[in-house]
């Protein structure tokens, strides 16, 4: 297949509670690729994956996966995607194997060829050894782990993953993270993948959508999306918050630097050169009288992506939940 | 169709072996038949000698209506697990596979005919041991048994419906107590119809419940008839009409999310 594996065109959703969840959502994802959506909270990831999935159908636009529509033809979808959704879904009282083996038989896998396949993937994501404990007793970790399994046993072409490291440990994270890359490094997997940790984006993702209220708000591989803000970070702490409007009055004439936040006791700016930047800008903060803790200098981060076409910080946006990441040095 | 009973199997397998490691809960939905059956026995001994009162023994009489009771209870439970599957993701796992819509119904019912035998059989020994015997031969087990099968697929497949309607487990746990209990009590369990008043009998006569008591108790005293065939034919009825909801609840409950 030549074009893109999976096309959403906008797609719009709103739940009967009135929540525009989706609001002309697009985007295109290559096969074979990791494709990670990007957003805070409530910015409508698993909407998208629930609908691209065929769990439910959006009110308006369209998406095809594998080629097929996802409305008209929902079986045909059904048959070649693999689906670890936000809440974890192994069976507590079945086994391990027992997970894996009846998700497979929903796709006529028989009993030989599926326990054969059951057996490389449990092997594969590390389970092996937990195949006959009841999936119930397992930790975070693996839970998330089986439900992989679950969602690879009968290899299907794309896989979605809404949020699949959330709340597990920094190790466990970096153990699927390498699990995930080998999936579509050795098996040609196509991954969706949606996150909120800026940090896996970067890591992990070919290409990456920032989606923000429903909307796709920029979209590239992680470089492009850095590199469309030139130049680097400059991240100043200052003793005490200045007066509205000092700060930009003291830094305006200087060339170079540019997008001027101050947030309290932080000031944020951008400077083609960082390096050049600083002794400039400090000694135009010292004279207006404007004391200086410390100075960063950063190159952009999905962070800055993210501030730079949404006008919020991520943090902020995301109601810091989690390690809050990106890029911070 | 193979692919359909295929993946209804493999369901079915899956809920049985939830039940198989958790006997504990079959253990405690015997527990109420159970003590039933020993107080009711002892207390209403002396019933047997009204006049219109057929049997020799109550738990003769109340047999077959208890074991029909204990199926009905359990299998209105059924729709528990589907909630259970909704609140983690294993319901949308499973819907976003291949899988045949109806097997997420006929699996479960399945289980739940499967299951509630092994209440059956344990309530047969109890029921021996007071007295009750199985006078119908193997026409009497096969009618018995397929009352029970009906009644108890109804109710899990009605279950699932309202399971997928209120989609929480407060509002399922009351309408079984509201609904499943009293419909119990205005049958032929305790009772015979002949000794209860004229309006009490008229609602026991289009009481679902009442056609698998009185079905059930026909097998069991082998006398056959006219009327068990038509009660055996209404209840099937009812149980294809409760599947026929529960899909219409499956396919509402995908609309709607
Ligand atoms: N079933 C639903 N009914 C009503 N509103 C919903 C439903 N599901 C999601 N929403 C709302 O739609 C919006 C988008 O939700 P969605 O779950 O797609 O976001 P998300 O990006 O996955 O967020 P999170 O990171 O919290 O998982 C939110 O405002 C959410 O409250
Ligand atoms: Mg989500």
């Amino acid at each position: 297949m030549t074009g893109p594996i999976i096309s959403a065109r906008d797609l719009v959703k709103t739940y009967r509670s009135g929540v525009r969840a989706l609001d002309g959502l697009s985007f295109d994802v290559r096969e074979g690729t990791l494709f990670g959506l990007l957003g805070p909270n409530g910015a409508g990831k698993s909407t998208a994956v629930r609908i691209l999935s065929t769990l439910s159908r959006p009110d308006a636009g369209e998406a095809l996966v594998a080629g097929y529509d996802v409305t008209r033809t929902p079986r045909e979808v059904r048959r070649r995607i693999g689906l670890v959704g936000q809440k974890l879904s192994a069976v507590p009282t079945a086994t391990v194997r027992e997970n894996v083996m009846l998700q497979g038989r929903m796709y006529g896998l028989r009993s030989r060829e599926l326990a054969g396949r059951t057996d490389d993937v449990l092997a594969r994501l590390g389970l092996a050894e937990v195949a006959a404990v009841q999936a119930g007793t397992c930790s975070g970790g693996m839970k998330r782990r089986i439900d992989i399994a679950m969602g690879i046993v009968h290899r299907p072409r794309i896989l979605f993953l809404d949020e699949p490291t959330t709340g597990l440990d920094p190790d466990i994270r970096q153990r699927l993270w390498a699990d995930l890359a080998d999936l579509v490094r050795r098996d040609g997997l196509t991954i969706l993948l949606t996150t909120h940790y800026l940090e896996e984006a970067d890591e992990l993702a070919n290409q990456v959508a920032i989606i923000d209220r429903g909307r796709i708000v920029t979209t590239g591989s992680p470089e492009q999306l850095k590199q469309q803000l030139r130049g680097d970070t400059l991240r100043i702490e200052l003793t005490r918050a200045p007066r509205d409007g000092v700060v930009g009055d003291a830094l305006s004439g200087l060339g170079g630097v540019s997008e001027i936040t101050v947030d309290g006791t932080r000031l944020h700016a951008r400077a083609d050169d960082g390096g050049a930047a600083v002794p400039v800008v400090l000694d135009s903060l010292a004279r207006a009288g404007i004391a200086v803790v410390s100075v960063t200098v950063a190159r952009p981060s999905l962070d800055d992506v993210y501030l730079r076409h949404t006008g919020r910080r991520y943090e902020t946006a995301s109601a810091a939940v989690g390690p809050t990441i990106g890029g911070l040095p | 169709m193979t692919e359909l009973i295929g993946h209804s199997a493999a369901i079915a397998r899956r809920h049985l072996l939830q039940v198989a490691r958790q006997p504990w809960l079959v253990a405690i939905n015997l527990v109420q038949p159970f003590l039933w059956l020993l107080l009711f026995s002892a207390t209403f001994h002396s019933i047997t000698d009204l006049p219109g009162f057929a049997e020799e023994n109550y738990a003769q009489f109340f047999l077959p209506g208890l074991i029909v009771m204990t199926a009905l209870l359990a299998s209105s439970w059924n729709g528990l697990t589907l909630l259970g599957d909704m609140e983690r993701g294993t319901l949308d796992r499973l819907l976003a596979s291949p899988v045949r819509r109806p097997a997420l119904i006929v699996g479960p019912l399945a289980q739940q005919v499967v299951s509630g035998l092994i209440p059956t059989a344990i309530l047969l020994a109890i029921g021996y041991g007071l007295g009750a015997r199985f006078h119908g031969g193997l026409v009497g087990a096969l009618a018995a048994l397929w009352a029970l099968s009906a009644i108890s697929a109804a109710f899990a497949a009605l279950s699932h419906a309202v399971a997928m309607l209120v989609r929480r487990e407060e509002s399922l746990i009351a309408m079984v107590n509201f609904i499943v209990m009293p419909l119990s009590f205005l049958s032929t369990a305790f009772m015979p119809a002949n000794l209860v008043p004229d309006w009490v009998a008229t609602g026991v006569a289009v009481n679902p419940v009442n056609w698998a008591v009185e079905a059930c108790r026909a097998g069991f005293d082998g006398s056959l008839g006219g009327a068990v065939v038509l009660r055996l034919g209404l209840l099937t009825a009812l149980a294809v009409v409760s599947v026929v909801i529960a899909q219409h609840g499956l396919r509402r409950y995908c609309r709607t999310t």
